[in-house]
């Protein structure tokens, strides 16, 4: 053994004899690994696996085959073909339908066999009996407490059936306990199908050994044959020779009439004008831009293997779990190392006694490190057996949360091996740098207790500016590839970049120290105590700045995202509520209207203070001036003015303009004037359906998204006669919903906006300033402790000799401030520039009606900044010094 | 004709360079025979704890050589200089000699175990050194429960432990009252009786005149040599 076993236990008394401290250190090393455990678990149990998905979509079938805009035939060709292709695939046919049921809301109807094999494990019997006759109907948990039934009861649901049915049995999905099912007799919905005002989602199953490589089969042969026998006879037959360039497959598409407007159309263009794109684009709107996009008979396959090789390594728990506590273990290994540097100098006569005895180079960095290992495996493990216990007590609030019955304990081996491993490296290479200073520390020095002044190392500011260029470049290149590492990679280059700029503190405490005579005495101890002991000081600057980073980036962000949003108008207010249809299954059909029972159904749940219902009218409002070598974040082109896609257009009725409230707007619309609801006042010109009207804008905060931005008086409708109209509701409420109240809307079946205040730039920064000044002040407490250990004796000698005892309070006091004054002054440049190195890989800009901006722009605010930055390091000086106590008058007790 | 167990020649020590320069040791010739005390004198500043440094291989000399079990500490790799201090000298201090973390017995055991040596050899020869020392009841005790003389004993069985046969005492009764300083340096002085050789550094001439020889130091230079005929039993028989 040489002897490291005789080191290691030196190693294991100490942290013994340091009681206070290894406890304290044990606990700073299990909180980040018991989160990271915690963390992993919730996200595991949030999250499906490959399997558990693939279960979810197929239940015990192979392959699952999507009939997009079916029509008769299209399902009895693909029984064909498959039959024809492989007699031992079969085929079951699954329908669903999301319905609206009253009591319920939303609620997913299902007519599957519960006996076929096939669907096994899409549908979970909880209790009772599957519905095999009509009249029979088994309920979801949350349909059954909605409908306050149980198995035995009769409900009625008049869109399923106009007698009353029996519920014969509790289902549930796989993996969620809180989905709205409803499951009838087996081909239940084909007999209901006429009745119910949504249409059925059918897909097949296909189960075999042979399923996938029939689905490849059977692909090709639609593609190649199948298709063409589903398709509709043109309206218009043969094609005009003027639309030959139009695609084959939309001219299908389009009814008699369209085909004769794209005719005129095309004649109708002047000279100059691009006649063939002003005809395809009108033509691709007819057919996908209207409320009720068309489309051609299609087939879709999903696979088994296609869902088993989904996930990334990003969405693992395990990675997750690491993540979370690496987060925080790295603070934590400043912090440690702080204390290692500390405890080092104050054993430096141990130290010696050692080398005087014996012990070499390696066996005192084996003391240190030894103490470090055991505290690392001791934190690691007391913060699994922590992490554990937190989940297993906190199972029912976690089962709410993911809406899922866990099973087993809930955390993977996996989950706990990352945030372990993270916690034993980084307390060891925390203790590396205090284990390697003991070890080179001259034994006759260590003796006297003397720590030799060592001038900064020269090689520490170049590795430091390296360190940081390195991680620069890293985190660009990461953010500009695709690669599947990427995302690691952008970490490493983060952690090189924060850790360059943390190596320069020491030099930076090294230069500092020189001011030292130009100021008084405690201030030059400060200085001189931070010059001298700079690994300690270092790394307590470091730790303080790593927390300093989050609200300068967040107030950075905050304020860039603002300035960006602006470009799609002022922000929402958090008391409009804009209901803005009534679900659909088919979710790209928003023309479903809003009625006043949808307004009423809203206003018995939250308190309204103003209600309009108005129309909307869908009218092209974009000037679609497209600007040359700019790509939007979709990756297309940029439009300027390019109003959200249909109904930007209102009528500014009576009580619309009462539930804005806007005297401005009021006024102009009593005029007869086009109003836009803007960021500023001024006037303008709005382009309705290819005509230019003067119009003028006005700040005004509404919904965004939902809220049309353009309103035009009564008077104007009749310049639109055959535009259609579509009614939707603002609503102005008293107060925002609680979560109770916002979920009870969501069960309702509407397409809502609004109703919560999204957080404003100046509330990001007082939270972020808030909480760092929370983290802050426990870490600067943290390392006051380690530095107070270390200087006391020092400042009880200068107690004894005429300082007032007050003098510990007002060294400690400076010594934090200054540190944190250091800590930001690297913080400051080092949080701009992740923001800009993240920001600047955004290669689109961001265009709305009010405007565009690049996505790479950054938007500074300096002096919410300045504030931090200036009353922060005062605000920890002051508070330290007012919190901790004064030395007290007796001479420095020397170790024995 | 007996060979020195430790051997110093033409020792020089110089700190710093140009007008800060100090020479805290000048050319300074010195034998130590087993079973020999010699005693080292001299004033604040002569050089006496800079001599013992490098006798006991925690400094370097800036000129001449230290030999030690005929090893010369110059040729010496710091791994193995930290062997010379493991298995041929020991330190005894003024203070603070115990790492009080550990057992008297585990401070005893300390460099036997850091060479390697089984742990449970280890302890059984710290006990026998105890037993040597008359504290044998005493080797679970940590330094915090043993008074200053029971420390300074249990820091000279740590110094001869095992196969140290050099014992280095730098000022050991520094700290001491006069009747524990005298059991001290009779304890120092039994063990050299038994075999073992001492190199004692001392300002006290009553303590000086324990030892075989008496080597007086002033301003690193070796001044004078006196040698004694008969060890007293006791401080008072000096007197």
């Amino acid at each position: 053994m040489n002897g490291r076993r005789a080191a290691f236990k030196v190693a294991t008394r100490n942290a013994r004899r340091n009681r206070k401290r290894t406890i304290f250190l044990v606990l700073l090393v299990a909180v980040p690994v018991g989160l990271g455990v915690v963390v992993g678990g919730i996200v595991r149990a949030s999250s499906l696996s490959p399997q558990e998905s693939a279960q979810t979509a197929l239940g015990a079938a192979d392959v699952q085959v999507y009939l997009y805009a079916a029509v008769p035939g299209v399902s009895e060709w693909v029984r064909s073909t498959v039959g024809d292709l492989s007699p031992a695939t079969s085929v079951t046919e699954l329908r669903q339908a999301g319905v609206r049921i009253p009591g319920v809301g939303f609620a997913q109807v299902w007519d599957l066999d519960g006996s076929d094999p096939a669907t096994e494990g899409l549908l979970l019997l909880l209790d009772g009996d599957w519905p095999r006759a009509d009249g029979e109907v088994a309920v979801s948990p949350t349909v059954a407490e909605r409908l306050n039934v149980d198995v035995g009861d009769v409900v009625e649901l008049q869109d399923l059936s106009t007698n009353e049915l029996e519920v014969v049995g509790l289902i549930s999905r796989p993996f969620s306990s809180e989905g709205s099912d409803i499951l009838i007799q087996p081909r239940g919905l084909v007999s209901v199908e006429g009745s119910l005002d949504v249409p059925v989602e059918s897909s097949l199953l296909l189960s075999g050994s042979e399923a996938e490589e029939v689905a490849d089969q059977l692909g090709a042969a639609w593609y190649n044959e199948g298709q063409q026998l589903y398709w509709p006879e043109p309206a218009v037959d043969p094609k005009p020779s003027e639309l030959a360039f139009l695609d084959d497959q939309m001219y299908l598409l389009l009814a008699e009439a369209e085909i004769y407007e794209l005719v005129d159309l095309l004649e109708s263009q002047e000279a100059g004008s691009d006649p063939v794109a002003a005809v395809q684009q009108l033509a691709s709107e007819m057919v996908y831009g209207s409320g009720s996009p068309r489309s051609l008979p299609d087939l879709y396959f999903n696979t088994r293997t296609q869902w088993l090789a989904q996930g990334s390594v990003i969405d693992d728990p395990g990675f997750v779990s690491t993540g979370a506590s690496t987060l925080l273990l790295v603070e934590v290994a400043f912090i440690t190392g702080a204390a290692f540097a500390a405890g080092t100098r104050r054993r430096l006569r141990e130290i010696g006694l050692m080398g005087a005895n014996g012990a070499s180079v390696k066996h005192i960095r084996i003391t240190v490190l030894g103490e470090g290992l055991l505290i690392g495996s001791v934190g690691a493990l007391s913060g699994v057996l922590v992490g554990l216990g937190v989940f297993v007590l906190a199972r029912p609030l976690i089962q709410r949360y993911v809406s899922r019955v866990l099973v087993g304990v809930g955390v993977a081996i996996s989950d706990v091996i990352g945030p372990v491993v993270v916690a034993l490296v980084s307390v060891l290479l925390a203790v590396w740098i205090p284990a390697r200073t003991a070890s080179k520390v001259p034994i006759t020095s260590a003796l006297q207790g003397r720590m030799p002044a060592l001038a900064p190392r020269k090689w520490v500011i170049p590795v430091g500016i390296g360190c940081a260029a390195v991680g620069v470049l890293l985190v660009s290149v990461s953010l500009a590839s695709e690669s599947g590492l990427a995302n690691v990679l952008v970490g490493v280059g983060a952690v090189l970049l924060v850790g360059g700029v943390a190596l320069t503190a020491s030099p930076i405490l090294a230069s500092a120290s020189r001011l030292a005579n130009q100021v008084p005495a405690a201030g030059r101890l400060v200085l001189r105590d931070s010059g001298r002991n700079r690994t300690r000081s270092a790394v307590a600057v470091a730790a303080i700045m790593v927390i300093l980073l989050a609200p300068i980036t967040a107030v950075t962000v905050a304020a860039t995202t603002t300035e960006k949003d602006l470009v799609y108008g002022l922000p929402s207010p958090g008391n409009h509520l804009v209901l803005a249809s009534s679900f659909s299954v088919d979710l790209s059909d928003y023309s479903n209207p809003i009625s006043e029972q949808d307004v009423a159904a809203v206003e018995a749940i939250v308190p309204v203070t103003r209600t309009a219902l108005f129309d909307t009218l869908d009218l092209r409002v974009a000037t679609n001036e497209m600007i040359e070598g700019q790509e939007s974040q979709d990756g297309g082109p940029v439009f300027v003015a390019n109003f959200s896609d249909g109904d930007d257009v209102a009528v500014g009725t009576e009580d619309l303009l009462a539930a804005l409230g806007d005297p401005g707007v009021t006024a102009s619309i009593a005029a007869g004037e086009v109003v836009v609801l803007g960021i500023e006042s001024k006037e303008t010109r709005v382009n309705l359906n290819g005509r230019e009207y003067p119009a003028h804008e006005y700040p005004v905060e509404v919904v965004k998204w939902s809220m049309p931005r353009v309103l035009i008086p009564e008077a104007m409708l009749g310049l639109f006669p055959d535009v259609p109209t579509r009614p939707i509701a603002l609503l102005v409420l008293e107060r925002s919903p609680t979560n109770d109240e916002y979920n009870e809307i969501s069960s309702l079946g509407l397409a809502f906006n609004g109703g919560r205040s999204p957080m404003s730039d100046s509330t990001a920064y007082l939270i972020a300033s808030g909480v760092s000044l929370l983290v802050v002040l426990i870490v600067v407490s943290l390392v006051t402790a380690v530095s107070a250990a270390e200087v006391d004796e020092e400042l009880r000698t200068i107690v004894a000799v005429g300082a007032p005892g007050s003098f510990r309070r007002r060294f400690l006091g400076l010594l934090t401030g200054y540190q944190t004054l250091v800590a930001m002054l690297l913080a400051v440049p080092l949080g701009l520039g992740l923001v800009w190195v993240f920001s600047s890989a955004q290669d689109f800009v961001y265009a709305g009606p009010f405007g565009l901006v690049q996505a790479s722009a950054v938007t500074v605010p300096w002096p919410q900044i300045a504030v931090f930055a200036a009353v922060l390091p005062i605000s920890i000086g002051v508070l330290t010094l007012t919190s901790v106590r004064s030395a007290p008058v007796t001479p420095p007790r020397r170790a024995s | 004709m007996t060979e020195p167990i430790l051997s110093m020649r033409r020792l020089g020590k110089t700190h710093g360079v140009g007008a800060q320069r100090v020479d805290a040791l000048v050319s300074v010739d010195l034998d130590l025979l087993p079973g020999e005390l010699v005693a080292i004198t001299g004033r604040s500043g002569s050089g006496k704890t800079t001599l013992l440094n490098m006798a006991g291989a925690l400094d370097e000399p800036t000129t001449g050589e230290v030999i030690v079990d005929g090893q010369n500490l110059a040729t010496l790799s710091k791994q193995e200089l930290a062997r010379v201090r493991r298995v041929s000298v020991g330190y005894v201090f003024q203070q603070f000699n115990l790492l009080p973390s550990l057992t008297a017995a585990e401070n005893i055991s300390l460099p036997l175990e850091l060479d390697g040596m089984k742990p449970a050899l280890a302890r059984e020869l710290a006990e026998k050194s105890l037993d040597e020392v008359e504290l044998g009841g005493m080797a679970d005790r940590y330094p915090d429960q043993l008074s200053g003389g029971e420390q300074q004993r249990v820091a000279i069985a740590r110094g001869l432990v095992g196969p140290r046969s050099v014992l280095l005492a730098d000022e050991p009764t520094g700290a001491l009252d006069e009747a524990t300083s005298e059991s001290i340096l009779k304890l120092i002085r039994s063990r050299c009786d038994a075999g073992a050789a001492a190199l004692l550094v001392t300002h006290e001439p009553a303590y000086a005149a324990w030892a075989d020889r008496v080597v007086r130091l002033r301003d690193g230079r070796v001044e004078g040599i006196s040698v004694r005929s008969k060890t007293p039993s006791s401080t008072a028989d000096l007197s």
